[in-house]
């Protein structure tokens, strides 16, 4: 289909013309409407298939004024319009007629719900949803398609339960699809009622299109009680969940209806719910005197490490021996669950090289892990080995670096910190004066400030050099000095320019 | 390939062609990251969008892009030829030149990642759509990837 744009342009443009008074008719019925038609991609089929949807409010005002709100398939209007103009063009005993008020007023109803639903609306959705329309084509550039393949979807759902499924397979590749399976039954209102609520409720908060190259695209169509549309799109690859209900999960099992593209092309992403990490060191030891009649003592080491959707947290534990446990739990509302989230599951641990045969054994110590992942949709999944390189999965050594990286995030907190408990608290006289490093210098410069807000660790621009050039500096420590202790005079002392922005390393 | 200049070039194009377009795109919104061959995928940085380019011996495998809803397109998707329709990896498994030698769905992955050349250009999402579209086209037209479009259309 093209672009709505040109669309909504060809609707407002002879919508216009047809409120003009002073029109000719000849200007109306000649070639050039005809010849937008077909750039549009609208068909002359002589209304049938407006018809067949609208019965006489092919031809009759007054009737398509009675469900013109209802009508929200672009394609079957525009061809609607140009099979009813074909009709003054060719086959009207004067093309005149057309200009006969009833004409008119056809033309200019058909062709301002034309225009309303090809306008771009960014709104979120507002109102009661009667009924959505989601196109999903998913053609590709990975494999070509094949004659069958159905490329494209049209699912149509009402809040009277009435539910249309009008599929197209790619054909020979020209332009038009193939018409595919058509399918059109009634499901309870009440489970069309709440499929429409919720992606209405979906839409009625912010929506930032998902877009990216190669995957397909879906449109959809919302329109509430009052007669109103709205447009959303987007990239096939779209999870879109309220609530925690996934939509296109949703529109699947309710209407029954497995292989539908919606919003993900069916390829929802499966996600990591929870891993729950085992890891286990028995080690012996000989000691250096004599226990009885053992000849070793073991140590037997354990860590636990449990990343959780549900709880958002990410949970350590060291069993280093009896008596002596020592845990660590961290709540992070999102941050767990985006840790989460970028995991692949679908490919997450699935390849373990393994060790060769004639690895040597340590007899004296043995290292094992045994990990179970959670997913959303797929059974839970346990692999255990040898804690080693090749006895972890290959990608065992990026998901650790990344889970390590966001617990030190967090630190060690305050309580326990020099730079906290050693900082003293500035009096009213007293000079800030900053001890900074330069890059590859071990040596330290004192410099002042205003801002109390530095700490340890800050990074500062300050004017450097006899000729006071800018350079970035590290700050070491943030001390206060009245002017009689100040380890160098205030007024010999250079002041920095200010803290370091982002801007400033580039 | 110098991957230096490489870069470089990236960065001259993306500059120029927004500015011959009147409509500058700000260096500073914009960075350009080369992860090297092997490379280890990185997710997309909240608030960022992407452009991501893949390249084998000097030949453009794809070019394509993401925008910040878009994650698994950009960090996973094209490493397991199920995850999606189109993929890197799906295109990789059934080229008829089987560029990759004896690999397998299992092993696709791991082969992208250790023979592959991968280059991500990130840019702040409020930049918007259009210039993300921007990059991609130009990126299209200069080098011509070739698991992007049907053979038939380029």
């Amino acid at each position: 289909m093209p672009e709505r744009k040109s669309i909504n342009d060809f609707a407002v443009k002879w919508g216009k013309k047809f409120r003009d008074e002073e029109i000719n008719y000849i200007e109306l019925v000649d070639h050039y409407f005809a010849d937008e038609c077909d750039e549009l991609g609208f068909v002359m089929d002589s209304g049938e298939a407006f018809s067949q949807q609208y019965g006489s409010a092919s031809y009759d005002s007054r009737e398509l004024k009675k469900v013109i709100n209802g009508i929200s398939d672009i394609e079957l209007l525009g061809s609607a319009i140009y099979s009813r103009w074909r009709y003054f063009n060719h086959w009207a005993y004067d093309g005149e007629e057309i200009l006969e008020d009833c004409n008119r007023a056809w033309f200019i109803l058909a062709l301002d719900r034309l225009a309303l639903l090809s306008e771009e609306n960014t709104l979120r959705f507002v109102g009661k949803p009667q009924s959505i329309r989601i196109i999903s084509n998913n053609i590709s550039y990975g494999p070509y398609p094949d004659f069958t393949d159905e490329v494209e979807q049209h699912l149509e759902i009402n809040d009277e339960g009435q539910v249309s499924l009008k599929a197209f397979d790619f054909g020979d590749g020209s332009k038009d699809f193939t018409k595919g399976r058509s399918i059109e039954f009634n499901i309870e209102k009440q489970i069309s009622q709440k499929i429409l609520n919720l992606v209405g409720a979906y839409f009625s908060q912010e929506y930032t299109e998902i877009f990216a190259t190669d995957i397909g695209y879906w449109n959809l169509e919302i329109i509430n009680t009052d007669g109103e549309v709205y447009f959303f799109s987007g990239s096939l690859c779209a999870d879109l969940e309220i609530d925690g209900v996934n939509l296109s999960n949703l529109i699947r099992s309710e209407i029954n209806i497995e292989n539908l593209y919606l919003f993900d092309n069916n390829y929802n992403t499966d996600k990591v719910n929870k891993i729950f990490i085992d890891y286990h060191r028995v080690t012996k030891i000989r000691p250096q005197e004599s226990i009885g009649e053992k000849e070793y003592v073991t140590w037997d080491y354990s860590e636990q490490l449990v990343i959780d959707r549900k709880t958002e947290s990410i949970e350590h534990i060291q069993n280093i021996g009896s008596g002596c446990i020592i845990s660590r739990k961290l709540k992070v509302q999102g941050g767990v669950e985006a840790l989460l989230d970028d995991l692949d599951a679908e490919s997450l641990f699935e390849n373990i090289e393994g060790n060769p045969p004639n690895v040597i054994e340590n007899l004296n110590e043995t290292r094992k892990y045994k990990i179970i992942i959670d997913f959303e949709k797929k059974e839970q999944k346990t692999i255990t080995g040898t804690y080693d390189k090749k006895g972890l999965p290959n990608d065992w050594a990026d998901f650790a670096e990344y889970v390590l990286e966001f617990i030190l995030f967090y630190g060690l907190g305050e309580i326990l910190d020099p730079s906290t408990y050693n900082k003293t608290r500035r009096c009213e006289g007293e000079y800030i004066y900053l001890s900074v490093a330069f890059e590859d210098s071990y040596k330290t410069y004192f410099y002042i400030t205003d801002d109390d807000s530095i700490e340890a660790g800050d990074f500062v621009l300050v004017p450097a050099g006899k000729d006071n050039h800018q350079a970035i500096v590290k700050v070491i420590s943030v001390e206060y000095f009245s002017e009689e202790d100040a380890p160098l005079s205030p007024s010999k002392t250079k002041k920095i320019i200010r803290k370091s922005t982002e801007e400033d390393f580039k | 390939m110098d991957f230096n200049a490489f870069s470089k070039e990236l960065n001259n194009i993306i500059l120029e062609t927004s500015t011959t377009l009147g409509k500058p795109i700000n260096g500073s919104s914009l960075e350009i990251i080369d992860r090297g061959k092997p490379h280890k995928p990185e997710p997309l940085p909240a608030g960022k969008m992407g452009v991501y380019l893949f390249l084998y011996d000097d030949v453009f495998l794809k070019i394509g892009k993401a925008g910040p809803k878009s994650n698994a397109r950009f960090y996973s998707q094209h490493y397991n030829p199920k995850s999606a329709r189109s993929t890197l990896a799906a295109s990789i498994l059934s080229d008829k030149s089987n560029i990759a030698g004896t690999i397998t769905e299992s092993n696709i992955g791991d082969w992208i990642k250790e023979n592959c050349h991968r280059i991500d250009i990130l840019l702040d999402a409020d930049v918007g759509i259009f210039a993300l579209e921007l990059i991609e086209a130009a990126l299209h037209y200069k080098y011509e990837p070739i698991y992007e479009g049907f053979v038939t259309q380029r």
